[in-house]
């Protein structure tokens, strides 16, 4: 069994070491217990900080709870400890939709902190803030220069509203007119609606503007019903999660997105809910203009179409003109407006597509640049990636085994991505693949 | 069967929410499938019309799966039934999963049992012939 862990020694002689846990346990106390002894059995000293992840199916079996427990109980005292749930992972073990896993680094010349923030969804840059201070007061006496930040944040949660039920496409102009404006915009009490991830990662980038950031959002398998952020020994909903280290070695952090423009251009003309909701594009209704005039489907069809739409939407994502970082989707059809997957980043839209190739492609050409003198590598990858490989997601799999070698890796496949280079705008979307790790000599 | 090593691997996929049913088959024949009293009681319901389609795609299976047929889906009502040929055979495994579920991630364990399965197949020289139904 090779790539699950790696011992580099750096140029001080101090020695980094990289370990990936895994279990595929079916039991939340099982597989927590596992996960944490599968880490830490290929490592040599205890671990500088300890990402845990896991897919939401042990909410049934055992509960998060018990799941966390079962790490702690193995993990030294007191290992800085963040993670959540995610749709997907793949690590030097396989590829895989239901499991758990972990990335444990140890390395001596490095200061670690963990922050959170909760209510992300009613206040998402207080939560950032909240996150950003606790980390900042633990790392700000640290003589390191290079600074990393890895976050979860809570994904958006389909809303129940009374008499409605869970809320996804609504047909009906005044039910959809009342979401708009009264049930979204109260949805976030009651900890649902959408996840707002973009206003906590530039909060973040606001408050530590010199940190390297990568991140998600934890979400369950798709459903978007629940999801769980990890910090220490609790258990979060609705929270920003993250853990920064401060360290004497460079940081590598690179994204590829995989998706390219088509033709279809349009302007949208009025917003609301601090640009989630499309109310006009080019002066008409969002929902009919975008059903005619850009999916090109009749109106009346589309309620009928089903999984249809629902199995070809994930290939044509937007972009926009003032902000070609952003990707982003259309979340849901309120009555005549347009729910988006996440905050628009502009008015001009250009509407793109992507497939599978494409998708593989990105991946590969991620470390291209690169010899593979990497201690281990950490991704965040979009979960819409798998929505569309389908099987042949375990390709993905193949090009980072190829690429990487036995370097120990983790993929994880949160349902929104989030990335923040410093000197650069930060960006949450979807259909990227972000991947960070130390900067070794001899690493171009 | 509870001792055969392909049932616990359907044992095991079949307690994602979104497999209503699975096993492993092949025309006119179901050679090894989980406890049926764990199957979801739904698919009960149009179990029969499923299993006709479910031969007649058998029969599909058979005459391309030595030219690398890999998979076959189909939807029927409210379900869709996944076949997972297993190369150079007439076996498959099967599951039926909801029509609005979402495919992508159910797909990606239905490719890792289809390994599992192909590696105890491997390890124990053996097709999947164990006749329950």
């Amino acid at each position: 069994m090779v790539g699950r862990d790696a011992k580099l020694n750096i140029r001080n002689n101090s020695k980094i070491d990289a370990s990936i846990g895994f279990s595929r346990k079916w039991d939340a106390q099982e597989a927590g217990r596992e996960v944490a002894q599968s880490a830490l059995k290929k490592l040599e000293t205890p671990p500088s900080f300890f990402l845990l992840f896991s897919t939401i199916h042990y909410k049934d079996h055992g509960g998060f709870q018990e799941f966390l427990s079962a790490v702690l109980d193995v993990l030294p005292e007191g290992t800085p400890l963040i993670g959540g749930t995610i749709a997907g992972f793949i690590n030097n073990y396989g590829c895989y939709a239901r499991g758990a896993t972990a990335l444990a680094v140890s390395y001596p010349n490095m200061d670690v902190a963990v922050g959170y923030g909760i209510r992300t969804k009613r206040n998402p840059k207080k939560a950032a803030r909240n996150c950003a201070d606790m980390i900042r007061k633990e790392l700000e006496k640290s003589p390191y220069k290079n600074k990393f930040l890895i976050n979860m944040i809570s994904a958006p949660i389909i809303p129940k509203i009374p008499f409605i039920g869970d809320v996804n496409n609504v047909k009906s102009r005044i039910s959809g007119a009342m979401l708009t404006h009264i049930g979204m915009p109260i949805a976030h009490y009651f900890g649902t609606g959408i996840g707002k991830e973009q206003d906590v990662i530039e909060q973040l980038a606001v408050s530590l503007p010199e940190y390297y950031m990568i991140g998600g959002s934890s979400v369950d398998d798709g459903r978007m019903l629940s999801n769980y952020q990890f910090i220490g020994d609790n258990i979060l909903t609705n929270s920003v999660t993250a853990l920064a280290c401060s360290t004497d070695i460079p940081v590598f952090l690179k994204a590829q997105i995989a998706v390219h423009k088509t033709e279809k251009k349009f302007k949208i003309t009025d917003s609301t809910y601090h640009g989630y909701i499309v109310k006009k594009i080019e002066g008409k209704s969002a929902s009919n203009y975008f059903l005619k005039e850009i999916l090109e489907i009749p109106p009346e069809l589309f309620y009928t179409l089903g999984p249809f739409y629902y199995k070809t939407s994930d290939y044509f994502p937007m972009t926009f003109e003032e902000n070609n970082e952003h990707v982003l989707g259309v979340g849901s059809l309120l009555g005549n407006n347009i729910l988006l997957s996440h905050k628009m980043a502009g008015k001009n839209v250009v509407m793109c597509t992507t497939n599978g190739n494409e998708i593989l492609q990105a991946i590969d050409s991620l470390f291209l640049d690169n010899i593979k003198a990497f201690p281990f590598i950490f991704i965040s990858s979009s979960t819409i990636y798998s929505f569309i490989l389908r099987n042949k997601t375990i390709k993905i799999k193949d090009i980072l085994d190829k690429q990487l070698g036995d370097i120990p890796y983790l993929m994880i496949q949160p349902i929104i991505e989030n990335i923040y280079i410093p000197g650069k705008k930060p960006v949450a979307r979807a259909y990227s693949t972000n991947a960070l790790s130390f900067l070794m000599d001899g690493v171009r | 069967m509870k001792d055969d090593p392909i049932a616990n691997v359907l044992d095991d996929l079949l307690k994602l929410d979104d497999i209503l049913a699975c096993m492993v088959a092949r025309q006119n024949m179901i050679s090894v499938m989980p406890d049926s009293d764990d199957f979801n009681p739904e698919v009960n319901k149009i179990w029969d019309i499923i299993k006709r389609a479910m031969d007649d795609v058998f029969g599909v299976i058979r005459d391309y799966s030595q030219a690398g047929l890999g998979e076959m889906e189909f939807r029927m009502q409210e379900y869709e039934v996944l076949f997972y040929v297993f190369p150079d055979t007439e076996n498959a495994l099967v599951a039926i999963i909801p029509a609005m579920a979402n495919k992508g991630l159910i797909e990606v364990e239905m490719e890792n049992t289809r390994r599992e399965i192909l590696k105890i197949m491997e390890e124990h020289d053996r097709e999947p012939v164990l006749a329950t139904a």
